[in-house]
């Protein structure tokens, strides 16, 4: 129960230190909020593109953006710098994943901003509610959740590999951009997979970042061609990549300097 | 003899370290062409310690003190050589072996900033499966024994030095570790607090016969705390032996402090002994152990004495030397 009470105190210092969270949703949402217009823009009086009706659209973008309090997280840059400055030392002398704690360290922060922005997003989608229409049964309900623990293992994975990528080299950040990119290309973060060109979409099927975000909310707005399949090979990406990541790790740990005192 | 608590063999390990010069050209300079550096911070050391020893690890800036005890601690891979704790290796990093271990460094905080100790306390009870009753009855104790019962509920960040020190203390020995590596863990406390913790850690030891390796640079943590000195300078062993064998090794003498009533001359006091320091109507002389009764006396036939102290080398004096016999 290490690991939930690492997270319960993660949450303690959250509502302690009370930071403005509230201003930090406001900005992210903002860029789904611009991208949302412009495709408005484009479609014009046109009923779709690709498939996408304008309703897709939003809830495609708002999706992403809360989305982002279930499956995204930034724990990969923290534990970089904590693995280069020896701040992990400590730690790792315990019985403890020091990787696995902060990532359940940041669970707080993304718990407490998700039900800060709920209200936020209903009000939106109250607004969007004549171009909204969306119909799941349960049975997809449940498969969306599963699909959105999965991505954010996924993602997780990723960060992780990010903050153990300082076992190497100075700064973690550029690597963390890259992340990023490739997120926003192949991941679909920034434009549906859908509307990308085809090159980039043969790519994004050997790659786990549409894994992540894209798969859950194509489920949401039931784009799959195969939803179970898709989830499948969500599983598959959590293996490969925990597997790259305990190699990673062995192999990092030992050329860990333990800097400080 | 039963086998020891932790064996080193031949422990190595070197650091890499880039080398730039002085200023912001070299800095240029050093994108294009690295030039490496390597350090020896510990280089080959050899020691056997045994359940309920208190050693302390002695040894000037950059020893390699801090370097063995993180790889002891299992945070840190040894080059080379072999270390094992409990019966285990400590680079594997094995649950059951972290359990019964722990490492308190000085200036390393593992207590959340934001919230007050017992919180960590919980987390640590968490991570070591201390169960309920056993927590509070050790937190009860080392509370009780350390005088930490009004900062226990304020943030961390709000404690003075030594209170942190104190609850990271506490912290790291709620799981009542067998073998506690100690780094500094007296500095930058005061002189009573430095006092508490000595003869806390003396009774810890006593109490669940704990081993304890501490590296200091307060002689009296050693003298107090540790039975055997292990002494290390440029990552090799130089001296290891109980304490007392190395005051009686390089105490052959004593010093007689002398007040004199009368101006007397150095010259006259050097037929006693080798005078130490001089000062007209004070002085200290260094006579042979065996024979500072009889060169007291002497002093007080031939001079007239305003006062005489006999005193001991002092550790400190005893180490440097030490240390300097052996470069
Ligand atoms: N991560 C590192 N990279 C490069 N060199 C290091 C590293 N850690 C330690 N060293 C070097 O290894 C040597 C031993 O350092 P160590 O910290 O073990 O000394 P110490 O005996 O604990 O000294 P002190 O009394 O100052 O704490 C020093 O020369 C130090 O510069
Ligand atoms: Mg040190």
């Amino acid at each position: 129960m290490k690991y939930l009470r690492t997270f319960l105190l993660a949450l303690q210092v959250e509502f302690s230190s009370r930071i403005n969270i509230f201003g930090w949703f406001l900005c992210s949402l903002i860029p789904s909020l611009l991208l949302i217009l412009v495709w408005f823009a484009i479609l014009g009086e046109r009923e779709s593109i690709s498939g996408f009706t304008k309703g897709d659209f939003a809830v495609y973008y708002l999706f992403i953006t809360m989305g982002w309090y279930i499956v995204g997280g930034t724990f990969g840059i923290s534990t970089g710098r904590k693995i280069k400055n020896g701040m992990i030392n400590t730690t790792l002398l315990k019985p403890y994943n020091v990787v696995l704690g902060q990532c359940l360290e940041e669970q707080a922060w993304k718990a407490i901003s998700f039900f800060l922005a709920l209200p936020i997003m209903v009000f939106i989608v109250f607004l969007l509610r004549d171009n909204i229409s969306i119909h799941l049964s349960f049975g997809h309900i449940l498969l969306l959740i599963v699909s959105l623990i999965l991505g954010g293992i996924n993602f997780a994975l990723i960060q992780g590999l990010v903050g153990i990528s300082a076992f190497w080299i100075t700064e973690v950040w550029p690597v963390d951009h890259l992340r990023v990119i490739l997120l926003s290309l192949f991941g679909g973060l920034l434009v549906p997979l859908a509307l990308m060109p085809s090159a980039v979409r043969a790519l994004s099927d050997f790659l786990p970042f549409k894994y992540m975000f894209y798969v859950p909310v194509s489920i949401l707005l039931s784009k799959n061609s195969n939803p179970y399949l898709d989830a499948g090979i969500q599983l598959l990406y959590i293996g490969i990549l925990f597997g790259i990541y305990t190699l990673v790790w062995s192999r990092g740990i030992k050329k860990y300097e333990a800097i400080g005192i | 003899m039963e086998t020891p608590v932790i064996r080193v063999k031949n422990l190595k390990k070197y650091f890499r370290v880039a080398q730039k010069g002085e200023g912001f050209g070299a800095a240029v300079a050093s994108l294009f062409r690295r030039e490496y550096r390597e350090v020896k911070a510990v280089d080959g050391i050899d020691f056997d310690i045994h359940a309920g020893e208190m050693v302390a690890f002695l040894g000037p800036n950059g020893a390699g003190k801090t370097t063995t005890l993180k790889m002891l601690s299992g945070i840190l891979q040894p080059t080379s050589g072999e270390a094992s704790v409990l019966g285990f290796n400590p680079q594997e990093r094995n649950p059951e072996f972290q359990r019964q271990i722990s490492l308190v460094m000085g200036q390393r905080n593992q207590l959340w900033w934001n919230l007050p100790a017992t919180d960590t306390f919980l987390l640590n009870k968490d991570i070591y499966k201390v169960p309920l009753d056993q927590y509070r009855l050790i937190l009860d104790e080392l509370v009780e024994l350390l005088d930490l019962q009004d900062v226990l509920s304020s943030p961390v960040r709000k404690l003075s030095l030594g209170q942190r020190m104190k609850c990271e203390l506490v912290a790291s020995l709620l799981h009542r570790p067998k073998v506690v590596f100690l780094d500094e863990p007296t500095i930058g406390l005061d002189l009573a607090m430095q006092k508490k913790i000595r003869a806390f850690l003396k009774e810890y030891n006593k109490k669940y016969n704990a081993t304890i390796i501490l590296t200091s640079h307060y002689m009296d943590d050693v003298k107090e705390v540790c039975d055997r000195v292990i002494l290390i300078n440029h990552g090799r062993k130089i001296y290891d032996d109980q304490i007392k064998k190395l005051i009686s090794e390089y105490a052959h003498e004593k010093y007689l402090q002398v007040d004199f009533e009368n101006e007397v001359s150095k010259e006259a006091l050097e037929g006693i002994g080798k005078v130490v320091e001089f000062g007209g109507l004070q002085a200290v002389i260094a006579v042979p152990r065996a024979e500072h009764a009889k060169k007291a006396a002497e002093l007080l036939t031939r001079f007239e004495i305003d006062n005489i102290d006999i005193q001991e080398v002092e550790l400190e004096d005893i180490i440097l030397k030490s240390f300097a016999d052996h470069v």
